[in-house]
């Protein structure tokens, strides 16, 4: 503590008048009137207690008072030191960091959490800067940069716990890029958070200025128990021309203790099954539901587990309709049944189902093709003229084929039409018969129609041996990470680099040219197992299918189109309504519940639901050390702190101080209160 | 010292209480009550009566009034003689009453001096009923107010008893000098003070009156406060040191009411005490009061006081 005026302090010697005012205007007010004092005054009286201060509250209120003038008029102020004075005193920039991530749902976290941005709002100085991020799998400037303290506790009082996931990451580079942008000599930022575990990646890439300080304020609870319900499993099967869909829920315990958890399923918002499921601690359970027959309608489903603190995570919603199924149109040569395991292959599937049809020599109609989404040339080749010309066409107008070039294709039998699908005519049939059949020397796992088998020992291709091939032609295949909407795709290689396979967009379709037979004629593929999926596959990339997604995690994108130019509206889980361009129909998710997607007119349908879960990594409750995130995260600056640097005068810190100012408030303040304690104090009735 | 509270008031004048007495603002209403009342409470006359009443024969001396010659009894003796009776029936009656500034000090009830008025307006009244001539002379630091005594001045003497005001600090031995002076005809002087003065000097003051042949009876008026000390400092700790001001000169002091009640009771109680032993060598009667005393046990003292007085003038021989 220091003085500017410490001359000021002699008048402390003002203490004299209270102390007089006490001792001698007292006595002449109290005094007793007495008829005569000639006895009294005989009488030798003790000295002491002759003087008595009464009014003790009165007198030190007028003492205090004189005191703090005084002290007013010296002009003091705090010296922290030429090393901690800016620290303390300089203007700070301070972000503040608020996980609004759904764990932060759990119990009264999100309670304490404002409480400690409020806490830091309210404790901003004249001269600071205060901004406000709001934060999970992304982060948002809630309030940027401002004095205006009011204008904060707003943006707060406006902020709720989301749906999204822990990711502090994002948070931490807006705060380094405000925190780097800022001219004010201190830097700080404060995170508050349940620190979860699993939202901590090292903060790649992310770091504070150097000196900036990193304040982190724990929001946590001891002995954590939560029951998610992380995932369900839909198994789909046809009973009486309808679909049936089994559900199965699959429960984890992330707390240390085996739980009995109440389940419930909803179906459209009715209740219509409730079971208990033991959850052993820290392990997971699955609950069989009770199956749901669809009709043409999708119903909403939710499955409910539990009510323990953490809420957002106990619900898993569905939503349900029938799998949209494939029409597939197989055309193979006279003679032997070229199909049979394709065929067989294809029917084998329930997601989608496909609808196979056989035709044998002749190319497919007008109407046939109008109601078909894959057509599958197996060793036969479209002919010129009007049936090769209508099938390009119907190719480049969306729909989809898949060539298999065998022994019936000769190079001299490739018509236009079948030129125009494999860009060329291929080569020379291959016979590798001798040295035991060509194997695929090369498959494009980042390719959909290969990404199923990425995994190791997800598809064995290496037992399947190709005796005969035709090389297929690739003269437009695009150069690795060309990713340009034309020209070829290579698939797959043989083992001698010839293509084996090789996917063409044309037009809004697209086909795939497979260099050898779909039966077991030149190639052992169809006895593998590889080959049901394979052709699953296929038939699917070529119809260009997207299966329905029966939910979404919160965050997600999803593409809202239902139809070309339908202007749409989509109403939320929280009641919003978001109104959708018709030239950009992605929407990203960001709430747990049931969008709605409607026609933007009055009275509009409604033409598709989206259900949209958390993420359940999010219910991992499991926390990193403050600490060493922070060591992770901040750097000493040059000079130990950054604003070290700033040293203030003392004039300096007094003015910005100002606590002459405080002293004064309340001296005027005690000023105001003792004519009024004073006047209470005489007008009690005067002893006689 | 024993007061008069002691005495037990006569049957029936119980009611004679200061502070009731206080609400009657008609000061000859109220003494007509204080006497009415308590000579209803004698259950006997107790006026002297004309004082007709023969006594003896003398012999008759130039300048006696001859209308007092028994001329039966010189009819038979052919000698003068004068009648002589028990007692004069027309005495003067005077009150000196003070109104010094210390008189009007108030304890708990009412103030000394309105005691006082109400004693000197009871005893003028009395007085009258028994065909006194009353007067009253009022002091404080000199004569005040004076009135003679007369047949015809008691509705002067309750005048200016009611508009008296303690005002001025007191002074019994130049007061009663100038009092002895103005009273040339010797009678019944009643001093009603607090006497605070030495018990030599109240002995002094009152000893001119008694030189001057009249009969005194001095009424000494103190609150009980002023006696015991009890609540004098109000609502004051009693611990610490509360400022007492002297009413008559303005004198402060700081007083410690628990440490100097002991002593001052003590040297009250010998004020008091010397006062009466003082005024009884000189044969005057001395009557104390705290002013909450009913009125009827001065009217008794004072009945007491004049009988005794009477029978010793008519022992003595007395008379004009």
């Amino acid at each position: 503590m220091g003085l500017l005026a410490p001359a000021f302090l002699v008048g402390l010697a003002a203490l004299a008048v209270p102390l007089l005012i006490h001792l001698i205007r007292r006595e002449r007010h109290d005094a007793i009137e007495f008829p005569s004092l000639m006895f009294l005054s005989r009488i030798q009286q003790p000295i002491v207690k002759r003087r008595r201060i009464r009014n003790w509250w009165l007198f030190a209120l007028r003492c205090l008072a004189l005191i703090l003038l005084a002290g007013a008029f010296a002009r003091p102020f705090v010296d922290r030191g030429p090393n901690a004075l800016a620290q303390i005193d300089a203007a700070r920039e301070l972000v503040i960091l608020l996980d609004r991530s759904y764990s932060m749902g759990y119990g009264d976290r999100w309670d304490r959490a404002v409480a400690a941005a409020r806490e830091a709002i309210e404790g901003m100085g004249p001269e600071d800067r205060v901004s406000l991020v709001l934060f999970d799998h992304a982060a948002r400037m809630a309030m940027q940069p401002t004095a205006d303290r009011m204008r904060l506790l707003e943006a707060l009082d406006d902020a709720r716990p989301g749906s999204g996931v822990t990711r502090y990451t994002p948070a931490l580079k807006l705060a380094q890029s405000t925190l780097g942008a800022s001219e004010l000599p201190r830097l700080e930022a404060v995170l508050i958070s349940d620190f979860q575990r699993a939202g901590w990646d090292g903060a790649t890439g992310a770091q504070l200025p150097a000196g900036a300080e990193l304040r982190p304020v724990h929001i946590t609870d001891a002995n954590v128990a939560n029951v998610a319900v992380t995932h369900v499993t839909l198994n789909r099967a046809r009973v009486s021309n309808r679909e049936r869909i089994a559900l199965v829920a699959h429960l984890a315990n992330r707390g240390s203790s085996a739980v009995n958890v109440g389940v419930s399923f909803d179906v459209d918002g009715r209740t219509v099954q409730t079971v208990q499921a033991g959850v052993p601690p820290n392990g997971t359970s699955a609950v069989e539901l009770q199956p749901v027959t669809l009709d043409d309608r999708a119903v909403r489903a939710t499955v409910r587990s539990g009510d323990d603190a953490l809420a957002a995570d106990n619900l898993f919603h569905v939503m349900l309709e029938p799998a949209p199924g494939l029409r597939v149109l197989i055309v193979e040569p006279p003679g032997r049944d070229a199909s049979l395991y394709l065929r067989r292959a294809l029917e084998l599937s329930e997601d989608p189902p496909f609808a196979v049809t056989t035709k044998r020599s002749a190319m497919p109609t007008a109407a046939e093709l109008e109601r078909t989404d894959v057509v599958v040339l197996n060793d036969i080749l479209p002919p010129d003229g009007d049936a090769g010309r209508r099938l390009v066409d119907w190719i480049r107008s969306g729909g989809g084929v898949v060539l298999a070039a065998g022994d019936r294709t000769a190079t001299a039998s490739w018509s236009e039409a079948a030129r125009a699908i494999a860009a060329g005519t291929p080569d020379r049939v291959v016979d590798r018969v001798e040295d035991g059949g060509a194997r695929l020397g090369f498959l494009d796992y980042s390719h959909p129609v290969f990404e199923l088998f990425r995994a190791p020992r997800a598809g064995a291709f290496g037992a399947a041996r190709f005796y005969r091939y035709r090389p297929v032609p690739a003269p437009d295949a695009r150069a690795a990470g060309d990713t340009s909407s034309t020209g070829a795709t290579i698939l797959a290689r043989f083992d001698d680099g010839s293509v084996a396979m090789v996917e063409r967009p044309l037009g809004d379709g697209r086909a795939v040219v497979w260099g050898s037979t779909l039966d077991s004629y030149w190639t052992n593929l169809a006895l593998e197992p590889v080959y049901l999926p394979l052709m699953h596959q296929v038939v699917k990339r070529a119809a260009g299918f997207t299966p329905a997604r029966a939910w979404s995690t919160a965050g997600q994108i999803v593409d809202i189109a239902v139809a070309e130019d339908v202007p749409l509206v989509v109403n939320t889980p929280g009641g919003d309504r978001i109104d959708v361009d018709i030239a950009n129909t992605l929407l990203t998710m960001n709430e747990q519940g049931f969008y709605e997607v409607r026609e933007a007119r009055a009275g509009g349908s409604t033409l598709r639901e989206h259900a949209v879960n958390v993420d359940v990594s999010e219910s991992d409750l499991t926390v990193v050390d403050p600490l060493e995130m922070m060591a992770a995260l901040t750097t000493a600056g040059p000079d130990g702190r950054r604003s070290a640097a700033v040293a203030l005068a003392p004039s300096e810190q007094e003015k910005r101080q100002a606590l002459w100012w405080y002293l004064l408030m309340i001296v005027f303040v005690l000023l105001a209160a003792e004519p009024v304690i004073a006047n209470r104090r005489s007008t009690r009735p005067a002893p006689r | 010292m024993r007061l008069r509270h002691s005495v037990q008031p006569i049957p029936g004048t119980g009611f004679i209480d200061p502070q009731t007495l206080s609400r009657i603002d008609n000061l000859e209403l109220l003494a007509r009550t204080v006497v009415d009342g308590f000579i209803n409470g004698l259950h006997r006359a107790p006026y002297l009566g004309m004082s007709l009443d023969f006594a003896e024969h003398r012999a008759y001396y130039p300048g006696d009034d001859i209308r007092r010659i028994d001329w039966r009894l010189y009819a038979r003796t052919d000698r003068y003689y004068v009648k002589e009776f028990e007692a004069d029936t027309n005495s003067n009656f005077t009150v000196l009453l003070d109104v010094s500034k210390s008189m009007a000090y108030r304890g708990s009830g009412i103030s000394k001096l309105e005691y006082a008025k109400y004693l000197a307006a009871s005893l003028s009244y009395f007085s009258r009923e028994q065909r006194d001539r009353v007067g009253l002379i009022t002091f404080d630091s000199g004569i005040v107010d004076y009135v003679p005594p007369s047949a015809k001045h008691l509705d002067i003497v309750l005048h200016t008893i009611d508009r008296v005001r303690a005002e001025r600090a007191g002074s019994l031995d130049a007061s009663l000098r100038k009092a002895a002076e103005l009273l040339r005809r010797r009678g019944l002087v009643v001093i009603i003070s607090d006497l605070y003065e030495e018990p030599e000097r109240v002995q002094s003051a009152a000893g001119m009156l008694r030189h001057r042949g009249h009969d005194v009876i001095v009424f000494h008026v103190l609150d009980r406060t002023e006696i015991d000390l009890e609540g004098a400092a109000g609502s004051a700790s009693l611990d610490e040191a509360t400022s007492f001001e002297d009413l008559e000169t303005g004198e402060r002091m700081p007083v410690i009411t628990q440490a100097v009640r002991e002593r001052y009771n003590a040297l009250m109680q010998e004020h008091i005490a010397a006062v009466r032993r003082k005024l009884t060598e000189m044969r005057i009667d001395y009557e104390l009061f705290d002013t909450s005393t009913p009125l009827d046990d001065a009217l008794f003292a004072y009945l007491a006081a004049r009988e005794r007085l009477t029978r010793g003038t008519a022992r003595a021989g007395g008379g004009r």
